[in-house]
């Protein structure tokens, strides 16, 4: 099903040929897929180990009659619901320095969706051998501050979005404006790279 | 003596400090840090201990903060 009929035919092609990885399926990454696959990405590879809390439903893709449902079979039951044709290779596991290679190796593009800055530059490392474009996030908690949200791209591969300061934190905690902001910002992200066009 | 420039700034080092030394002396834990050191990256799994920066080289630091 073709859900983005204000592309191009080549643009079409672009997206409908490109598999992306999505390493976690919470705030940021139930939210770049949703984004992804209404601008006509149709074919991923997504990682999660964990279940639907009633805390997840501040920011994620995920709904109250969900809750205690593994995020890997919820989110692939709200994603068909845009695209009933999408192609969702989904892996309730945990995401380690070991198994990421193995299963992003035939992704264009893998977007760093995790909650903890430890596993951020985890997946970081375990990719920074390949080649693999990586687009991360780091500074999205709390309200307001908009504007400091930025995509700033470090080294040949690594697309950094946040304002790299704001941790989540006993004072600080991630709502769904600012998260939402940096997934439509990674989603955007990831568009401009298979497209060549300006991040 | 040589200099890198540093997050931006022309910055003096000692010949034969490593990145390790380099950020240690300057007070950065390299936890949760990304190094962009002339276009590659890094993170703490590198041997930051055994990689020596030169003179005219170029390395950027950025925090990953948790939030997802």
């Amino acid at each position: 099903m073709n859900v983005n009929p204000y592309l191009s035919a080549a643009q079409q092609t672009i997206l409908t040929q490109a598999k992306i990885g999505v390493a976690g399926l919470g705030g940021l990454g139930s939210n770049v897929l949703s984004h992804l696959i209404r601008a006509g990405v149709s074919h991923f590879i997504a990682a999660d180990f964990d279940t639907v809390s009633p805390s997840n439903l501040n920011r994620q893709f995920f709904f109250a009659d969900q809750i205690g449902q593994k995020k890997t079979t919820a989110l692939a039951e709200n994603l068909r619901r845009i695209n009933p044709d999408v192609e969702l290779e989904f892996h309730d596991c945990l995401l380690t320095e070991e198994n990421i290679p193995e299963i992003f190796k035939n992704c264009h593009v893998v977007v760093e969706a995790f909650d903890k800055a430890d596993a951020k530059t985890m997946l970081i490392t375990a990719l920074s051998k390949t080649n693999i474009p990586i687009v991360a996030a780091s500074g999205l908690a709390g309200f307001g501050k908009s504007n400091d949200i930025r995509v700033r791209k470090v080294g040949s591969h690594l697309y950094l979005i946040g304002d790299l300061t704001s941790g989540i934190s006993s004072e600080l905690a991630p709502a769904s404006p600012r998260v939402g902001i940096a997934a439509a910002m990674q989603a955007n992200t990831v568009i401009a790279i298979l497209l060549g066009i300006q991040i | 003596m040589p200099k890198i420039t540093f997050n931006g700034k022309e910055t003096e080092f000692t010949a034969g400090e490593s990145l390790l030394a380099f950020l240690q002396l300057r007070r950065f834990a390299v936890k949760s840090l990304i190094l962009d050191w002339n276009g590659q990256i890094l993170t703490e799994k590198d041997p930051l201990d055994t990689l020596y920066p030169k003179d005219g080289d170029t390395v950027d630091l950025f925090s990953m903060v948790g939030g997802g």
